[in-house]
């Protein structure tokens, strides 16, 4: 028999792997998202290395001691650590990724909108969608802004 | 020559349906208590391997990289291994030749399966498993593999339901007394013949849970082991060996893949009566006929006997020959990688007379655990033994 070797004739097929997942937060996840609702954050602490870490873990990576005292960390005491531009889609976005000092971690998110143009180092701060639009999501920082 | 190596701690976390804790998170549970049973730090540890199957489980692909941080792996040689089912027994096996070669004093074998987040049911994960041309068009799931092998099983040795059942009513009554287990039960064989038929003979009560969970276990050469304790427990013996992916080419009724793996590990560890010189044994039961094949593969039934063994009463957890006294899959639970990390655990608490009310009534000092997964091709072995 002669297989066809014409690619038209060659047989293939599409096909798709039906996947779809739920995910929980986690123990420190939950509790940080619960608290971003509030328009708060929290960094858990490690007593043993002295140091803070956001977004929360419930160990420390270095020492693996178990996490279980949180501190506030002032949505006003961010910097830029660094940017880039997204020129594709709807528009120019800024994404920014900010941190803050003496906290180890960082928080990814855009830069507000308008004529102001981020710098690294330049200080921040969180600015919280309202309240009634909150979800407990990343999201719920609605942006950052220069101070 | 290999070094000796031994297993200084053991720990892990509930295995349940769903958990709130990230993978990352219970990979740190688990950790966390292998390390505290050892009775040493972190930064004690020399290497870590983590060992995770499917990423569709837990959605999160480089599962490896992912799970890093809570597995103690950070800023360390760190490795994730993979063989499917079969993972959980070969992630401390990747352990002791870090161990064994050398390379390292101390490792740390994790392994974790967070199976819930995949909807609708972990079992999709699955149905990519097979070839694409051959298979996948006439929506083949495990469960119709599975049904063919133990159909094929009964059949080549007139093996009854409800004898197998009887391995299901044992593990879930052992799991009882484990604090872990999220299926433990006093149930009869009449309860699984009448529980619901899934793909026949497959019934509801044959098969063990879909779970979250994670566990753990700490490797330490026997220089550094003789320094907790002046009667380690040491690894005597490990094997794995794996079959073709045709499956339909196979053998259904006999897994001669896990002789090979067996007969390795008993070479290593001197066995040559495996039935005699072994006290007891935690053979992977993801279904309950999986427990009577694996026996026969591990040479401790002929072909087609393991069934009587099982109804003499000789593998109940006081009897002559305990067979998963820690509840097994069936009962405490399948998180897939830590399922098979969780019978390693027990083996150790055995050895070690910390399985409390799960410990077998006779004096043990070789204890063996086993895995099998990949397309019902792989096997791990692990003998542990205790003067």
């Amino acid at each position: 028999m002669d297989l066809a070797l014409n690619e038209e004739e060659l047989k293939r097929w599409s096909d798709h792997i039906p996947l779809m997942w739920k995910y929980t937060a986690g123990i420190a996840g939950e509790r940080f998202l619960q608290l971003l609702k509030q328009g708060t954050l929290q960094a858990s602490v490690c007593k043993n290395c002295n140091k803070l870490f956001l977004p929360p873990k419930i160990f420390c990576k270095d020492c693996f001691a178990q996490l279980n005292e949180w501190r506030d960390v002032s949505p006003d005491d961010g910097f830029i650590y660094s940017f880039t531009s997204l020129t594709s889609g709807d528009g120019r976005r800024t994404v920014v990724l900010v941190k803050f000092d003496g906290v180890e971690g960082g928080l990814l998110g855009f830069f507000k909108p308008g004529r102001e143009e981020p710098k690294i180092g330049m200080k921040v701060r969180a600015v919280f969608k309202p309240k009634q639009e909150r979800k407990g999501s990343l999201s719920d920082i609605q942006y950052f802004e220069k101070i | 020559m290999p070094r000796k190596v031994c297993v200084i701690g053991a720990g892990m976390t509930l295995f349940r349906r769903r958990m709130l804790e990230t993978p990352k998170e219970l990979a740190f549970e688990a950790t966390r208590m292998a390390l505290e049973s050892a009775g040493i730090e972190r930064k004690e540890v020399d290497t870590v391997v983590a060992g995770s199957a499917p990423d569709a489980f837990d959605g999160v692909h480089m599962k490896g990289e992912y799970l890093l941080d809570g597995s103690g792996g950070y800023a360390r040689p760190y490795s994730r291994v993979f063989v499917g089912g079969a993972t959980g027994v070969y992630t401390p096996i990747a352990a002791w030749w870090h161990v064994a070669s050398g390379l390292s004093d101390v490792c740390l074998a994790v392994a974790e399966e967070k199976m819930s987040p995949l909807q609708p049911h972990p079992q999709y994960a699955f149905w990519s498993i097979f070839d694409h041309t051959i298979e996948r068009p006439l929506g083949v799931t495990l469960l119709w593999i599975f049904a063919l092998e133990m159909r094929r099983y009964m059949h080549a040795y007139n093996i009854k339901e409800e004898e197998i059942a009887l391995v299901s009513v044992k593990n879930k009554a052992n799991a009882l007394d484990h604090p872990c287990a999220q299926l433990g039960a006093k149930i009869t064989v009449e309860d699984v013949m009448k529980s619901e038929k899934m793909v026949w003979p497959v019934k509801r009560l044959d098969v063990s849970p879909t779970s979250d969970g994670a566990a753990a276990v700490v490797l330490a050469s026997e220089e550094f082991a003789k320094r907790l304790t002046k009667d380690p427990v040491y690894v005597a013996g490990c094997g794995w060996n794996i079959d073709s992916t045709y499956w339909t080419n196979r053998d259904l009724s006999y897994p001669q893949y896990l002789e090979n793996a067996a007969r390795m590990a008993y070479k290593q560890a001197g066995i040559k009566n495996p039935r005699k010189e072994i006290d007891f044994a935690e053979v992977y039961d993801p279904f309950d006929y999986k427990e009577l094949h694996h026996m026969e593969g591990l040479q401790f039934a002929k072909k087609g006997e393991a069934p009587k063994m099982t109804a003499s009463g000789m593998t109940q957890r006081n009897g002559e020959f305990p067979i998963n006294p820690s509840g097994g899959l069936l009962g405490v639970g399948n998180p897939i990688a830590a399922a098979g990390m969780m019978k390693v655990c027990e083996v150790y608490f055995q050895l070690t007379n910390q399985a409390g009310k799960r410990q077998v009534k006779k004096e043990v000092h070789t204890g063996l655990a086993q895995a099998w997964g990949d397309l019902m091709q792989y096997s791990s072995v692990l003998i542990l033994r205790r003067n």
